[in-house]
């Protein structure tokens, strides 16, 4: 799924001319986007995988400009020193032992991160979910407490790695509380939910959030935000190549 | 009267004895064929995949698809000196196999990786034989041994440099720029595509695998008494607290599997040229002694008795098979002699096909194949004489001359 820039962020979309509580879901959907997409960002905190093999941590930093441009780097464990990088579409991979930076690309985009249940689709692309997706209201659910609208999302265009989604977002908070990724034959493929929220300047953000590929047995990621700074100054270099091998 | 038999009808003569040397000639070749095919492929099994013995985690192969880094034996630097001094360990040779990917240009490429102890490794596979072009990496320097036609399709030579991703023992992915310090042809057609070999402390760096490695083969002095020896390092294993499956050649479920399959295959062809050759004799050896069924009554008549008379033709026919099988298995072992030399190349019909058979087979020369299918000639060749010329023997004078 192509998405946003904070590090995991899955879900949201444009629907189509079905208004609920005065707003469409259009502009449902664009509240939940303007919690998730900052001018820039700078977040550290937490990937723990779960899975057959047991548990793994490896703490991140992140930086994010607008939707087009994040930096990833992962600041211990095995992985300490290696950095992800996006922009304008493009993903590169920095390893501090390797000469040439990596591009990946084509099916190598749909392999996970650190062998977790997130995959480097997750973390890239640039549009918004309106011009990816048509979306349709379909009600109201409560989860976890919360009261949520539930949208089916389903895509306009090829090639996306997630052709049907259903989102749940909080009435109140405009969050994704609870989200569905599907194939384009229905097959589950992977699930979203929040499990504590943090206020960062006045906007509502997931500060533990779980997914789990339903491809992957036994296997769960948590996501957790331990420091998020917003509208933060940051070097035009942030996001250049040269930068990644500073 | 059996030798001047011979000579009496050249074609005739000639005819059995082409029966017995065809049929001698093609057993001798196949059986030579064969044992160089399943010397090959036990050679490529032990080489690369079994050793004598290989030692591995308990819980490996369970996952093996997984490609499981962390399920390692560890720590390697205890427990290669205490393998090496096991009495009849000839040498240790720690080993990881691992996916890697390349990409070059616009394209990826899924590679496979092997770390090995490049000194260590001449006690099995020896990796200087399969050198094509500069030398073999060496220990520390950020270098590998990739395969001729993989240099080649990467558009790569000895001095360019080449940068792999691998999974990390915890899962993660990492990677490495190389230096080819060399080119390589190796024995299966799936490492000519895609293998490429690295120093173990190098494999080891960019898997993150610190002191361990994937597995451990062994070679012994003497590799029959391989299971005995897995059985005590077992036990010795045990002792110490170390927990690793120790697995003899004969027991490593696909290596025995690999070579049951072949053995096999192998036995229902040598069946079907064994009767195809023996349906050969049998038929010239019946034609020759019905045709002749009017000079047995003729003899019969003229007061030879039954057992003068089946002498007669079975010494005949014993002294047609060897010839015939002296000259079929002679041509057999000569052809298959220089092949042993030369090499039969199958390169081409196995492109794309994932065996443990090398492309190029080299025929061996052996027992079987020579002294056995000898005696297998003359034995079915005199046989069937007997048996046929006692039966004609027992016809009586004017049924046989009015047979025919």
């Amino acid at each position: 799924m192509k998405k946003r820039h904070w590090f995991l962020s899955l879900a949201f979309l444009f629907p189509a001319g079905i208004w609920a509580q005065g707003l469409s879901v259009p502009q449902i959907l664009e509240r939940v986007e303007s919690n998730q997409v900052f001018s820039t960002a700078r977040l550290e905190g937490v990937v723990v995988v779960n899975d057959e093999w047991g548990r793994r941590e490896t703490a991140f930093r992140s930086y994010s400009q607008g939707r087009e441009r994040s930096l990833v780097e992962f600041t211990s464990g095995e992985s300490q020193g290696q950095r992800i990088l996006r922009t304008r579409g493009d993903l590169y991979l920095y390893f501090p032992e390797a000469a040439e930076v990596v591009r990946l690309q084509g099916a190598a985009l749909s392999e996970s991160i650190l062998d977790s249940d997130v995959s480097y689709e997750d973390i890239g692309g640039d549009k918004g979910l309106n011009q990816r997706y048509t979306g349709e209201l379909v009600g109201s659910e409560v989860v976890d407490g919360r009261d949520c609208w539930v949208i089916r999302l389903t895509t306009r265009e090829r090639g996306v790695a997630y052709p049907r989604q259903e989102i749940w977002v909080d009435k109140e908070l405009f969050l994704t509380r609870f989200a569905k990724y599907y194939a384009l034959s229905g097959r589950l493929l992977k699930e979203f939910r929040v499990l504590e929220v943090m206020m960062v300047s006045g906007r509502t953000l997931p500060s533990r959030s779980i997914i789990q590929d339903k491809l992957r047995r036994n296997s769960s990621t948590e996501i957790r935000l331990n420091k998020v700074e917003l509208d933060l100054r940051l070097p035009a270099t942030t996001f250049s190549l040269g930068n990644l091998t500073w | 009267m059996a030798w001047r038999n011979l000579a009496r009808n050249p074609r005739r003569t000639g005819l059995s004895a082409l029966s017995v040397a065809i049929a001698g000639l093609s057993i001798s070749f196949l059986f030579a064929f064969s044992d160089g095919m399943m010397n090959d492929f036990r050679q490529n099994v032990r080489t690369f995949v079994s050793g004598d013995i290989r030692i591995r985690h308990p819980d490996y192969e369970a996952h093996e698809l997984k490609q499981p880094l962390h399920l390692a034996v560890s720590p390697l630097s205890e427990v290669l000196p205490l393998l090496e001094g096991v009495e009849g360990v000839r040498a240790a040779l720690p080993r990881v196999n691992l996916g890697l990917r390349v990409d070059h240009g616009e394209k990826s490429y899924n590679l496979k990786g092997l770390g090995v102890d490049f000194a260590r490794e001449t006690a099995l596979m020896n990796p200087a034989r399969y050198l094509h072009q500069g030398r073999l990496p060496q220990a520390g320097s950020r270098e590998v041994l990739i395969s001729a036609s993989l240099a080649r399709e990467l558009n790569l030579g000895v001095g360019d440099t080449i940068t792999t991703l691998a999974r990390t023992r915890g899962r993660g992915l990492n990677a490495m720029t190389f230096t080819i310090s060399g080119t390589a042809v190796f024995p299966l057609m799936a490492q000519n595509k895609r293998l490429m070999v690295h120093p173990l402390d190098l494999t080891q760096r960019l898997a993150r695998l610190g002191d361990s490695a994937q597995e451990v083969l062994l070679t012994l002095e003497r590799p029959a008494m391989a299971p005995q020896l897995a059985h005590t390092i077992s036990k010795l294993f045990e002792k110490l607290g170390y927990s690793l499956a120790v697995l003899p050649h004969t027991q490593i479920g696909i290596a025995a599997l690999y070579t049951q399959i072949v053995e096999t295959m192998f036995a229902v062809i040598a069946l079907v040229f064994f009767l195809l050759g023996s349906a050969i004799i049998i038929n010239t050896t019946l034609m020759v002694i019905h045709e002749r069924t009017q000079e047995i009554g003729t003899l019969t008549a003229l007061g030879a008795t039954e057992s003068t008379v089946v002498r007669v033709f079975f010494l005949e026919s014993l002294l047609i098979s060897i010839i015939g099988a002296l000259v079929g298995v002679g041509l057999g072992t000569g052809v298959a002699a220089w092949f042993s030399v030369v090499g039969m190349d199958f390169s081409t019909m196995m492109e794309g096909i994932s065996v443990e058979f090398s492309p190029v087979i080299y025929p061996q020369i052996t027992w079987r194949s020579t002294l056995g299918t000898l005696g297998y000639g003359v034995l079915v060749g005199s046989a069937m004489s007997y048996f046929s010329s006692r039966r004609a023997a027992r016809v009586s004078p004017t049924q046989a001359l009015r047979a025919i």
